[in-house]
């Protein structure tokens, strides 16, 4: 289930490593408890939400044909994956 | 020869930052990074400049910044993340040059003479404006960045114009900028070598750029000398190549007790917390090390440092603490109550190193005596620190109940004489 401070909602993710490390995120639950799958990642680089409060690498994916923002977080406390909420 | 190009990026309020980032909700009201409240030893260790405003500093007590700004938030500090934030900006430095020197968790020196032209221009400015918008755009925390041809102006740089500022002290301007300034903004000018020069009429940096060296030397000694070039921007320093095991020369903590310690049992047991907390970060960073050292100081003005070099490196808190409570029990007569208390351990090893066996104490009790801190450790980081303590830690739960790896979680900046530095070269 997804847990949400703020504007800061973490993510139940599902991830694959390829054999060549790479990264790609495949499917998130949102707060409604469904599971939105990853259709395309566009790009990936290090940035940080102001918003949400966080800073990690910024997956740009695709999910039911609309742009999101995916961060990973890989923080002391433990590696999570969040949205920045609109609401 | 021409002149070097030397950035000085200085993250703004960093623990602050850091803690506004993640938390929104601390961005519009001030507030401030420092200690626990309740046990005494809280002091502010940055503030935000909502915070600064209303007179809140650096070094304050706590007690006193709620004074000067009642409706202060205090925050505890999250070493973990400031270390995480500082290597992601670190990370940024070295894409621009290999000539990247810590100065603490927060500061570094650039030198980018050499990568300037390959990075595609020639312009300082140029570089400190591409780090400036990435660190924004990346970390979301701010800089500020000086740049000029020595270390000393490029830290003045990033000193004199903050938050989010990039300010250039080049051969045109140093004079109107740098040399009107106070003597006591440039590095190494502290409050009493500032109130001396003040006392010999020497009041801007300028005034003691144009003072006679060896007048200088007169006063100061050998220092006077330096003081002077620095003025003069005649600083020569390298910039140190970045090594990444260079910041930590020994790993310590130290704590005010919530009550005054009057009995030989207090004293072990704050210096098992403590050693347990020096072990766990050791082996965190992959360092063993073979000098112990305590520092006590009493409810007096009497305090004392002792160390001992031990004939195994260890990162075990059993060992550390045995040796600890030894040079307690050899120095310490009871005279008086004591205050406070601190364990470090240096001249640090690498933890992969072979290391001599000895034949007096068996290897096999020493390997269960690490095993069993790093399942405490695990055990905690899994739990909380009050899940497994010591059953000497119940004598007294208001001792025992110091978190002490929250405290003073410190990687002590390298002095910058200790660095390889030295105008005299």
């Amino acid at each position: 289930m997804a847990i949400r401070i703020g504007h800061k909602v973490y993510v139940e993710t599902v991830v694959d490593f390829s054999d060549e490390g790479i990264i790609r995120p495949l499917s998130i639950v949102w707060e409604d408890g469904k599971k939105y799958e990853i259709t395309r990642v566009l790009h990936c680089e290090r940035g940080a939400s102001r918003r949400a409060g966080g800073a990690g690498l910024v997956y740009t994916c695709i999910v039911d044909g609309k742009e999101i923002h995916l961060y990973f977080e890989d923080a002391p406390g433990g590696a999570k994956w969040f949205l920045e909420s609109k609401a | 020869m021409d002149d070097r190009i030397i950035l000085h990026s200085d993250c703004n309020c960093f623990y602050a930052s850091v803690e506004m980032l993640h938390n929104p909700a601390l961005r519009d009201v001030p507030m401030a990074v420092g200690g626990d409240v309740e046990a005494r030893h809280g002091i502010v260790l940055t503030a935000n400049y909502i915070a600064k405003k209303n007179g809140v500093k650096t070094g304050m007590a706590l007690w006193q910044a709620k004074r000067a700004c009642k409706d202060v938030v205090f925050v505890s500090p999250h070493y973990d993340d400031y270390i995480r934030f500082s290597r992601l900006a670190r990370n940024i430095y070295c894409e621009y040059t290999d000539r990247v020197e810590p100065y603490g968790l927060d500061e570094s020196w650039l030198d980018i003479t050499d990568s300037a032209r390959m990075l595609g221009t020639g312009d300082g400015m140029d570089i400190a404006r591409q780090i400036s918008s990435r660190i924004k755009k990346e970390l979301g925390i701010t800089v500020s960045i000086g740049v000029s041809w020595n270390k000393i102006y490029s830290k003045f740089g990033s000193d004199y114009k903050k938050p989010d500022a990039i300010t250039q002290i080049s051969r045109q301007n140093y004079r109107d900028i740098l040399w009107r300034a106070p003597a006591s903004d440039l590095l190494y000018v502290g409050r009493r070598t500032y109130a001396k020069l003040y006392k010999y009429g020497i009041i801007t940096i300028g005034d003691l750029a144009r003072t006679d060296p060896e007048f200088l030397h007169q006063i100061f000694g050998k220092i006077g000398y330096v003081l002077s070039a620095f003025a003069r921007g005649e600083d020569n320093t390298p910039v140190a190549a970045f090594d990444d095991s260079v910041p930590i020369k020994s790993v310590g903590n130290s704590t005010t007790t919530p009550r005054d310690l009057v009995n030989d049992t207090d004293v072990r047991m704050v210096l098992y917390l403590l050693s347990e907390s020096v072990a766990a970060r050791l082996r965190e960073n992959h360092f063993i090390g073979d000098v112990i050292g305590i520092s006590i100081r009493d409810n007096g003005l009497f305090s004392f440092t002792r160390q001992k070099k031990v004939k195994i490196a260890t990162n075990i808190s059993e060992e550390i603490a045995g040796y600890a409570w030894e040079l307690f029990k050899e120095n310490y007569e009871w005279h008086a109550p004591i205050r406070s208390v601190g364990v470090r351990v240096s001249h640090l090893s690498p933890d992969t190193q072979p290391h001599q066996l000895d034949l007096f104490m068996t290897e096999a009790q020493r390997e269960k005596y690490l095993r069993a801190d790093l399942a405490v450790s695990e055990i905690r980081n899994r739990f909380g620190y009050e899940s497994v303590l010591r059953g000497l830690m119940y004598f007294d739960k208001s001792l025992s109940g110091l978190d002490a790896k929250a405290d003073d979680h410190m990687i002590h900046p390298v002095a910058y004489f200790q660095n390889g530095n030295n105008v005299f070269e």
